[in-house]
C-alpha cells in the first residue's frame, strides 16, 4: 500500500513543475497525447503519482522519457495545470534519481550550484592549460605546438571515459529501477533484450517517436542537431589526430567540410531551440529552466568558438587561435560538468533506452501471454 | 392577556412547508467516530474554528494538526446492501446537496487560516450545487487541497495508527484517480462531512394531508421548502417555491 507523501509536489516544483495542484484529473491531457497508450497513460498518470507523492512508482516510470513535449496537453488542459511542464520536470527529477552521486539534484534545483559548476569547469581547464600548454609560436599558427594533439587526444579520451562511466552507471540505475519491484528483480528473458536490440539503434538514429509528436519541424531541427553533434563527437573523440591539424586545406577537403557542416548543424539546431525559447511562441517553450537555456547556449558557443579557431588559423593569427582554443576547451568542460551525465545532455541515452525498455517489456508480456495461452489450451 | 396563546384566522393561497433538518449523527464507530478522538463532524469543526482566536494554531486534543482529511458523503448517498440501514430500516440514499460546498468552504477557510496545513479531501463526486459554489472547489484545488476519490461501494477506512507512527490516525482508501490503488493517508484530524436528515414530521403530514416519500420526507400537496421534499439549499428552496406558486397561479413567494 502506498503511503501518501504531500511533500512531493513541492519537490517537483524545485525541478521546474508549475500548477500541479490545479489538476483535477480529468485526463484530457492523456486523451489528446499522440504518444500515450493504455499502459503508458501520461501525462495524467505521472501527475497523479506526483500529487499523491508516490516517489517509488515514479522512480520506476519510463513515461516521462516517452514524451517529447509537443505541448498539446498543456494547451488543452481546462485548468491551466501545465501537464507538459510536469513531464519536463519529471525528466529532470528522474535524471537526478538515476544519478547516484546526487550532484544532479543540486545542479537542477540550485542556480548557485549550476553557476558554481560552470566556474569549476572553467577553472579546471584554465589551470590545466596554464600548466600543460606548449610554446606560443607567434611567427605562424602552430596549434599542435601550443596544444599537442596527442596530449589533447589523451585528455579527450579520459574525458570521454569519465563521461561514459557516469552515464553508464546512471543508466544501470535506470535499468534497475525499471526492472525491479521492491527488492526483487523482474527481468524479462535475456533473449528478448537481444532480439529487440535493433530497436535501440533504430530509435537512437531515427527518433521515430519524436516525429509522431505534433510539429515535424521541431523533430527535423532536432535531428539536424543530433547528427551535427554526433559527427563532431566522433571527430573529436576518435579522429582528433586527423581533425586537429596545422595543415592548411582547401575548403572542399573533408577535414574542413565535415567540421564546418557539423558545426553549422549544431548552431542551426541549438539556435532554433534557443530562438523558440526566447519567443515563447510554442507551448513547450513557455517555461524554461536554467538548464534549458544553458544547453543550447553552450552548444552554440562551442560551435562558434570552434569555427573561430579554424578562421583564425586560416587567417594566420597565432595568438587569437591559441586563446580561442583555450576558450573552446573551457566551454566544452563547462558543458559536460554542468549538463553532462548529471543533466540534460544525458537524455541522449535515457530516451532511446526508455523506448527500448518499453518495447522489451511489452514483447516479454506478449510472450508470457502466448505461453500462458498455450499452457491453458494444453490443459 | 398579551402573552396568552391566541388562535387567529388568516386567508392564504398556499402553505410553504419548510421542515428544516438535523445534521446526520454518525454511528458509534462509523469512520472511527466516537472511538477515535481525532474524528469529528463538520459542524463540530466549524464550531471549533469559530471559537478559536485569530492567529491561534490549529490543535486537536492538545496536538498540533499538520494533516487533516475531510470525508464527503457521511450519511448521504448510502447504498442499500452496502451501508448499514438506519433505525427506520432505510439507508440515506439521497445526496444532501449542501455538504460538498460546506466542506470545500471549510477547506478554504482552513487553508487560509493555517497555510502550512495539509488538507486531503476524500470525495465521491464534487456536487457544488448553486450559483458560485463551484468557486469553492476551484479555490480549494488551486490552493493545494489534495483530492482523493472513493467509490460508495468501498468507503474509506479510518483506523488508529500503530504506536510509533508519525500520525495518530491512518485512512485507507481505494483511490479511483490512482487506478483504484489503495492509499494510506496519515492524518491528525478526520472531519466527517455529515449530510442532512429529515426531522420528525408525522404530525405535520397528518395535519396537511400530504403524501410522503420513502425517505420519510413530505412529498407533495403544499409547496415544500427546504427539506420537506428533498434536501435543498436556500437558493434552491426559494426558487422552487417561486416556481410552484407561479405554476399554480398563486402569488409569487418573496425570497
Amino acid at each position: 500500500m502506498n503511503r501518501v507523501d504531500p511533500t512531493f509536489v513541492n519537490e517537483l516544483k524545485e525541478y521546474g513543475a508549475v500548477g500541479i495542484e490545479k489538476c483535477f484529473n480529468c485526463g484530457n491531457c492523456t486523451a489528446i497525447c499522440p504518444l500515450a497508450s493504455d499502459e503508458y497513460n501520461f501525462p495524467r498518470g505521472v501527475i497523479r503519482r506526483v500529487q499523491i507523492g508516490d516517489r517509488e512508482t515514479m522512480k520506476t516510470q519510463l513515461d516521462p522519457w516517452l514524451c517529447y513535449y509537443c505541448g498539446d496537453c498543456s494547451a488543452t488542459c481546462p485548468k491551466g495545470a501545465e501537464p507538459g511542464e510536469t513531464m519536463m520536470a519529471a525528466r529532470r527529477w528522474l535524471t537526478a534519481q538515476y544519478d547516484w552521486m546526487g550532484l544532479s539534484r543540486k545542479l537542477y534545483t540550485s542556480t548557485a550550484w549550476a553557476i558554481g559548476a560552470l566556474i569549476v569547469g572553467a577553472l579546471m581547464v584554465l589551470g590545466l592549460a596554464w600548466l600543460l600548454h606548449g610554446d606560443l609560436v607567434t611567427s605562424q599558427v602552430q596549434l599542435n605546438t601550443f596544444a599537442p594533439v596527442e596530449m589533447i587526444h589523451v585528455a579527450d579520451l579520459i574525458l570521454a571515459g569519465v563521461l561514459a562511466f557516469f552515464l553508464l552507471s546512471n543508466l544501470f540505475r535506470m535499468f534497475m529501477f525499471t526492472f525491479r519491484e521492491g527488492k526483487q528483480w523482474k527481468l524479462p528473458p535475456f533473449a528478448v533484450f537481444v532480439t529487440e536490440a535493433w530497436q535501440l539503434v533504430y530509435h537512437t538514429l531515427t527518433q521515430q517517436r519524436f516525429s509522431k509528436c505534433e510539429g515535424r519541424r521541431r523533430w527535423i531541427s532536432h535531428m539536424i542537431l543530433v547528427f551535427g553533434y554526433g559527427s563532431m563527437f566522433v571527430l573529436i573523440v576518435v579522429f582528433l589526430t586527423w581533425f586537429q591539424t596545422d595543415n592548411l586545406y582547401p575548403l572542399y577537403h573533408p577535414q574542413r567540410l565535415i567540421g564546418y557542416l557539423a558545426a553549422l548543424a549544431i548552431i542551426y539546431g541549438a539556435g532554433d531551440a534557443l530562438v523558440s525559447r526566447i519567443q515563447k511562441k510554442h507551448q513547450m517553450h513557455h517555461f524554461s529552466h536554467l538548464s534549458d537555456w544553458l544547453f543550447p547556449i553552450l552548444l552554440i558557443l562551442l560551435s562558434v568558438s570552434g569555427l573561430m579557431i579554424s578562421a583564425f588559423r586560416y587567417m594566420g593569427l597565432p595568438l587569437a587561435t591559441y586563446y580561442t582554443y583555450v576558450i573552446h576547451l573551457v566551454i566544452m568542460m563547462t558543458l559536460y560538468i554542468c549538463i553532462g551525465p548529471m543533466g540534460k545532455w544525458a537524455h541522449l541515452l535515457y530516451r532511446p533506452f526508455a523506448v527500448y525498455f518499453q518495447i522489451v517489456k511489452e514483447k516479454a508480456a506478449q510472450q508470457s501471454e502466448v505461453t500462458a495461452g498455450a499452457m491453458a489450451s494444453a490443459d | 392577556m398579551k402573552d396568552a396563546l391566541q388562535s387567529i384566522e388568516i386567508s392564504i393561497g398556499a402553505i410553504v412547508v419548510a421542515t428544516g433538518f438535523d445534521p446526520y449523527q454518525p454511528r458509534q464507530g462509523e469512520y472511527g467516530f466516537g472511538e477515535l478522538q481525532e474524528v469529528v463532524t463538520l459542524p463540530q469543526l466549524i464550531r471549533h474554528l469559530g471559537l478559536m482566536k485569530a492567529g491561534e494554531p490549529l490543535k486537536w486534543n492538545g496536538h498540533a494538526v499538520r494533516d487533516v482529511a475531510l470525508i464527503h458523503c457521511v450519511g448521504s448517498r448510502e447504498i442499500e446492501g452496502v451501508d448499514e440501514p438506519h433505525e427506520d430500516g432505510q439507508v440515506n440514499n439521497y445526496c444532501s446537496r449542501v455538504c460538498c460546498t460546506a466542506t470545500l468552504h471549510a477547506a478554504e477557510e482552513l487553508r487560509q487560516r493555517f497555510p502550512t496545513l495539509n488538507i486531503y479531501d476524500l470525495y465521491q463526486d464534487i456536487r457544488t450545487y448553486g450559483r458560485g459554489h463551484e468557486e469553492h472547489y476551484r479555490g480549494a484545488l488551486e490552493g493545494g487541497v489534495r483530492f482523493v476519490r472513493y467509490h460508495g461501494e468501498e468507503r474509506p477506512q479510518v483506523i488508529s495508527a500503530p504506536t510509533g507512527d508519525t500520525h495518530p490516525v491512518l485512512i485507507h482508501v481505494k483511490d479511483s484517480l490512482t487506478y483504484n490503488e489503495e492509499l494510506e493517508i496519515p492524518v491528525d484530524l478526520v472531519v466527517l462531512a455529515v449530510g442532512m436528515e429529515p426531522r420528525q414530521i408525522d404530525a405535520l403530514v397528518k395535519m396537511l394531508k400530504v403524501s410522503r416519500g420513502n425517505d420519510s420526507r413530505a412529498h407533495a400537496g403544499a409547496f415544500e421548502g427546504t427539506e420537506a421534499r428533498s434536501t435543498r439549499n436556500l437558493q434552491d428552496a426559494a426558487r422552487h417555491a417561486q416556481n410552484d406558486s407561479r405554476h399554480r397561479g398563486g402569488n409569487r413567494v418573496a425570497r
